[in-house]
């Protein structure tokens, strides 16, 4: 993974002294709260429904075990002992005081750490792949240019006062496990005939308000050329992107208030006038980033391990954490290993310092020293050798953090909701916690497969509930908290909106509709193969609202007939 | 309806409610409550003056129903806020 | 009353803007808003400073911009920040050479990034600011990423700049 030079660490270390500057300013009265708060939010520190949230950057969610438990110790020293992971690949404090958030500037400095542009209208954390450089289906390794995107946007004084939130992800596989679709800018690395790899650019993607799936701004851009272009693309938008209206400022409202041909003109155009040897990443600074991502000297082991293969056998959790937890790695004889946050009734994405150090402890000893963050709120050690895997289970079972759920339809992926958040409208951790308990059973969850269920607690989707097989979204209806379910929605590379199902229900009816909602895909899908976004393309929502808001058996096979003779 | 003013002191970003003495108090129990909009204008007339000397921020006017002689919190975010913590 | 912040000296403003039907004595240092500047002829654009927001200008008045001896782009607002990309614009494109001045919402801790963008003159009324720029007081970060916009004392990393010398 990478490592700050001299300059790095002067940049944070200057980053944070300015900060605590700004701080000091502000105490002082010498800046108002109106003037301050752009510059807190450039370093991370919202005002939340209780207290300050501190969002640190976790680059492309790739951690050392070093700097884990250096999130463990800022955990318990100056918030309550835990920390949130988040749906862009990062992690957040709940409880931080603004007098101390420049001296955990510093320790985050410490480590090579910092939180900047985590928020406010600036370029935030580049996402990527939590497989990056070791999936079997991986063209080239994303994060060298996930590393260089981070410099560029790191407090490049043009783009500091964009209109809106601008968020980019970047992908190197076959499969898109970055969500690229709905991101503002998406990058593809992509292969042409003759063997060159190149970018796919997409743009104008996004949750929220108004979601859309981005569109290929250039099917191919030679390598080299990608901060110069992204710099045009970024110049059109800080230009023309709407100022007057918050919920339509965002770089999707103008890709499609232009249609994608004039923004496409206007951002080709740019491009030709820039000077792109100023802008653009030298070949001896690629390469200097690239040295950082070296594969670490995995010697490659037999791909059967006796020692799984009996212990699967005798222990069905260890089983299906296997089949459900693990992934093919690049390197023969290691797997891929994910640690879902998600227990029954746990808080999704929430992680205790202990916990922390649990998983700073097993990646030190077993996966190279490094840890990744996935966007469904989940930790992954990217290098476990298989021979290791038991060891591994067995620690995490001793430390609850053993769930093997990972992909399944308790691997909620939730906001933090009204519990936390000053935007939200209604909870969303409550509903988490009971659809978790009602699908406890482990052969009912393998039975449904693989399913994506998204919870958010307002329209501002941080929970990605659009992009959700099934989705959640909490609304106010009149003071009492209810929630609309969307259906069908995909983050991946068959990227699709859930369609909304219908009337919001109160909350204690929200898991009996989720229970009747999978009832109906196990009763009449084709077979375990048909999974429920396919499922569900094919018979639409007539069958899924009978059951949901009349409950009645006889009107569901009403509705699947209609669906199957095409009506 | 009666309302009470809530804010985040500034250093901590604590939940804070106008108690009597233009004293900020952890707990709503204690906030002044005003019965109409003309007291309610008071009420935010001082608030504003503390947001000024950069004691708090993020003031505003928030409904509570009395009971037992006490403001509680009608909506359920104010709910929330004022249980200091998550419901979970 | 706005008072000048450049090269690490504030002082009043040499320049005024000419209202109505006044005419300029010859020398007077004067501004005009840009539809107004626009009608000028060449030999007196070259001679009248001229003041507008940065979404009024479009590419080719920013290429007549470049006659000017002065250029005073107002920020309605810090957080508007559509005044980074035309200063980047008129300097590095149309290779402006005069002085590129921001007034209205200007306030200290954006100086540096605005600096670096390529204005060389500050427009400020907000008190705590122009005490903290007199006692030389800048709170910017020394490193850069982006070469292509330093300024004074920001440092670089030199595998960035490979074989071309930094903007100074």
């Amino acid at each position: 993974m990478y490592r700050y030079d001299d300059y790095d660490h002067a940049f944070v270390r200057s980053r944070s002294d300015q900060f605590r500057d700004q701080v000091k300013r502000r105490l002082a009265g010498e800046l108002t709260e109106e003037q301050f708060r752009p510059l807190r939010l450039q370093n991370g520190l919202y005002l939340q429904l209780h207290a300050y949230m501190l969002r640190l950057a976790i680059p492309y969610g790739v951690l050392s075990a070093r700097q884990l438990r250096a999130i463990a110790v800022i955990a318990r020293r100056y918030d309550r002992g835990y920390g949130h992971l988040t749906t862009r690949q990062n992690i957040q404090f709940n409880w931080i005081k603004l007098e101390d958030a420049p001296d955990i500037l510093d320790r985050l400095a410490d480590v090579e750490m910092h939180a900047i542009q985590t928020s406010g209208n600036c370029i935030r954390n580049v996402t990527s792949d939590p497989y990056a450089g070791v999936a079997a289906d991986e063209i080239e390794d994303p994060r060298v240019w996930a590393e260089a995107l981070r410099q560029w946007s790191s407090v490049h004084p043009e783009f500091l006062f964009l209109p809106r939130k601008f968020k980019i992800a970047i992908t190197g596989a076959l499969e898109d496990r970055a969500a690229v679709l709905f991101h503002d800018i998406g990058i593809r690395i992509v292969k042409r005939r003759g063997g060159a790899t190149g970018f796919a650019i997409l743009v104008g993607g996004g949750q929220g308000r108004t979601p859309y799936i981005a569109q290929e701004l250039r099917g191919f851009l030679e390598q080299r050329h990608l901060l110069s272009y992204l710099e045009a693309v970024l110049r059109v938008y800080n230009l023309h992107g709407r100022r007057d209206n918050k919920y339509k400022a965002r770089i999707k409202i103008l890709v499609n208030a232009l249609g994608i041909d004039e923004f496409r003109r206007q951002v080709e155009a740019e491009w030709d006038r820039l000077d792109k040897a100023s802008i653009d990443l030298p070949e001896a600074e690629r390469a200097r980033i690239a040295s950082h991502f070296a594969p670490p000297a995995l010697a490659a082991k037999p791909l059967r391990s006796e020692a799984v293969a009996r212990r699967r056998a005798d222990d069905k959790a260890f089983d299906a954490f296997f089949r459900n937890n693990t992934t093919a790695h690049r390197v023969a004889g290691h797997r891929i290993v994910t640690i879902a946050l998600k227990a029954p009734g746990a808080v999704p994405g929430d992680v205790t310092a202990t916990q922390m150090d649990v998983v700073a402890d097993l990646a030190e000893r077993y996966s190279a020293r490094e840890v990744r963050i996935t966007y469904t709120q989940n930790f992954v050690l990217p290098h476990a050798a298989l021979d290791d895997l038991p060891a591994i289970y067995d620690t995490l079972v001793a430390n609850g953090l053993a769930s093997n759920n990972a992909g399944l339809i308790t691997d909620i992926i939730a906001c933090p909701g009204l519990d936390y958040c000053d935007l939200a409208n209604a909870r969303s951790i409550p509903i988490a916690q009971s659809v978790s308990k009602l699908f406890a059973s482990p052969e009912r969850v393998a039975e449904i497969g693989a399913l994506r269920l998204n919870i958010s607690g307002c329209i501002n989707a941080c929970g990605h509930h659009h992009s959700g097989n099934i989705g959640i979204l909490g609304v106010d209806k009149k003071g009492t908290e209810h929630y609309q379910i969307t259906l069908g929605g995909s983050p991946s590379d068959d990227a699709s909106i859930g369609t909304l199902l219908g009337p919001s229900l109160p909350a204690e009816d929200v898991p009996a509709a989720i229970e009747a909602i999978v009832d109906v895909y196990l009763a009449m899908r084709r077979d375990a193969g048909e999974d429920f976004v396919a499922f569900y393309r094919r018979v639409g929502a007539a069958p899924f609202k009978a059951r949901v808001y009349s409950g009645s058996a006889a009107e569901t096979t009403r509705a699947l007939e209609t669906a199957s003779t095409g009506g | 309806m009666p309302s009470v003013i809530t804010a985040n002191l500034l250093r901590s970003g604590e939940v804070v409610y106008l108690a009597e003495g233009e004293r900020w108090a952890p707990s709503l129990a204690d906030a002044i409550a005003a019965a109409d909009s003309g007291a309610a204008a008071s009420l935010q007339a001082i608030a504003a003056r503390h947001v000024a000397a950069n004691e708090v921020v993020g003031a505003y006017l928030m409904d509570v129903r009395i009971e037992g002689g006490v403001p509680c919190p009608v909506s359920m975010r104010e709910a929330i806020r004022a249980a200091r913590g998550p419901t979970i | 009353m706005a008072r000048i912040y450049a090269n690490g000296v504030i002082a009043e403003d040499t320049w005024r803007p000419l209202h109505g039907d006044e005419v300029a004595a010859h020398g007077d240092l004067v501004n005009v808003p840009l539809d107004r500047w626009l009608a000028l002829s060449r030999a007196d654009q070259s001679r009248t400073g001229v003041t507008l927001a940065a979404h009024e200008a479009g590419e080719s008045d920013l290429a007549r911009l470049a006659r000017a001896p002065l250029v005073v782009i107002t920020l309605p607002a810090f957080t508007d920040g559509r005044a980074y990309s035309v200063a980047r614009t008129l300097r590095e494109r149309h290779h402006y050479t005069g002085d590129l001045r921001a007034s209205g919402d200007v306030l200290l801790d954006q100086i540096p990034l605005l600096e670096r963008c390529g204005f060389t003159s500050f427009a400020i009324k907000h008190g705590p600011t122009l005490d903290a720029l007199s006692r030389g007081h800048i709170p910017a970060i020394a490193t850069s990423y982006q070469r292509a916009t330093l300024a004074r004392h920001l440092s670089i990393r030199p595998t960035l700049t490979g074989h071309e010398e930094p903007r100074a």
